[in-house]
């Protein structure tokens, strides 16, 4: 994305452990969504930035434009901040539908909805959370999940992002489909710019360990 | 017998990595390293490989790919894919093509056996019933 991920420094030996952090992360959430929908789910190549808060907006807007559908967890423990999978409020329907189990009847499957994408949320973004946090060798904790729909920096703010040029937000981007329901999504770390520092930290320290 | 092993990933820290433990585990053996698929086709004719180990989510073609359109070039060489992408559609296509599958991260004890395994001649074809031939 072309982004200078100046806010704290990442040299390239750290980016690249980061990128490869998220690979594994998102690797990990794509097996337990293939499992949970009992199909296969395709993933992207995951792309990390780390930008400053005040353009996480914009890079959201032109990746996935529209009404967005949030499900969101708040980080404690070694990182503060949000952890967060959005996906275009037209993949919602599906997405939830396959995470349903087989039979449930019509009437209560919409009822079942929100539920379904807290579900999927929480598998997708804990996997990915506790795969990255057990090889930094840090304990990453999370709330419950929050589903929330909505458009730009109103629904960021919502999912508590801080939206100040100070914080940092970790972007990973990486689409995943589930053929054949039209799902996609993205899922995005913001941390608050002590927990930046402590990430920057803690990935020098997991590179220590890799080269050791 | 001192082999080469190309290693294949897009991150450099994981070339780097996986290059540390082959040489801990083989010291006289030979690693070469490409970031994508399209470097590996690049460098097959260029020394004689015997073993590739190779990511599977990469740009370009991924592990899976590249390790089929290698192993139709090169069918004696050795391969292994590392993915923490443990779905099975993966794992499944990993071992249709006779392929060592090998959860990421990675633990440096499955890495040493599947290059003690791939230094001995092939065995027949017994443990890869399912691949439908000698893989």
């Amino acid at each position: 994305m072309g982004i200078d991920p100046n806010g704290f420094g990442l040299d390239e030996l750290e980016r690249d452990a980061l990128t490869e952090l998220g690979n594994i992360g998102v690797g990990r959430a794509s097996t337990a969504l293939s499992r949970m929908i009992g199909g296969p789910v395709v993933i992207s190549v995951p792309m990390v930035s780390l930008v400053p808060g005040d353009r996480v907006c914009g890079l959201l807007q032109s990746a996935m434009p529209g009404e967005l559908i949030a499900v969101t967890e708040c980080l404690s423990g070694a990182f503060l901040g949000s952890a967060i999978l959005l996906m275009p409020e037209r993949s919602g329907l599906p997405l939830a539908a396959a995470a349903l189990p087989p039979g449930v009847p019509k009437e209560d499957a919409a009822e079942l909805v929100e539920e379904a994408l807290a579900e999927v949320g929480n598998i997708v973004l804990n996997s990915c959370l506790s795969s990255m946090g057990n090889l930094l060798g840090v304990a990453v904790g999370t709330t419950l999940p929050q589903v929330l729909r909505g458009v730009g920096d109103d629904l960021l703010e919502r999912c508590g992002v801080a939206l100040t040029a100070e914080a940092q937000a970790i972007l990973l981007h990486v689409t995943f489909r589930t053929p054949p329901h039209d799902v996609e999504g993205t899922v995005v770390l913001a941390l608050d710019a002590g927990s930046a520092v402590e990430l920057k930290a803690a990935i020098g320290r997991y590179i220590g360990r890799v080269l050791a | 017998m001192s082999k080469t092993v190309i290693v294949v990933d897009d991150s450099k820290l994981s070339r780097m990595h996986v290059r540390g433990i082959i040489l801990r585990n083989k010291p006289d053996w030979t690693v070469i390293e490409a970031a994508n698929s399209a470097e590996l086709y690049g460098k097959l004719d260029e020394s004689d490989i015997h073993i590739a180990i190779i990511d599977f989510n990469m740009p370009g073609d991924n592990g899976l790919e590249a390790a089929a359109r290698l192993l139709q070039a090169k069918p004696d060489i050795r391969v292994a894919i590392i993915t923490a992408n443990a779905q099975d559609s993966v794992v499944s296509g990993i071992r249709a093509l006779g392929a060592a599958f090998m959860p990421k991260p990675l633990e440096e004890e499955q890495m040493a056996r599947f290059l003690a395994a791939s230094s001995l001649p092939r065995r027949p074809s017994s443990s890869d019933a399912a691949g439908g031939d000698a893989g």
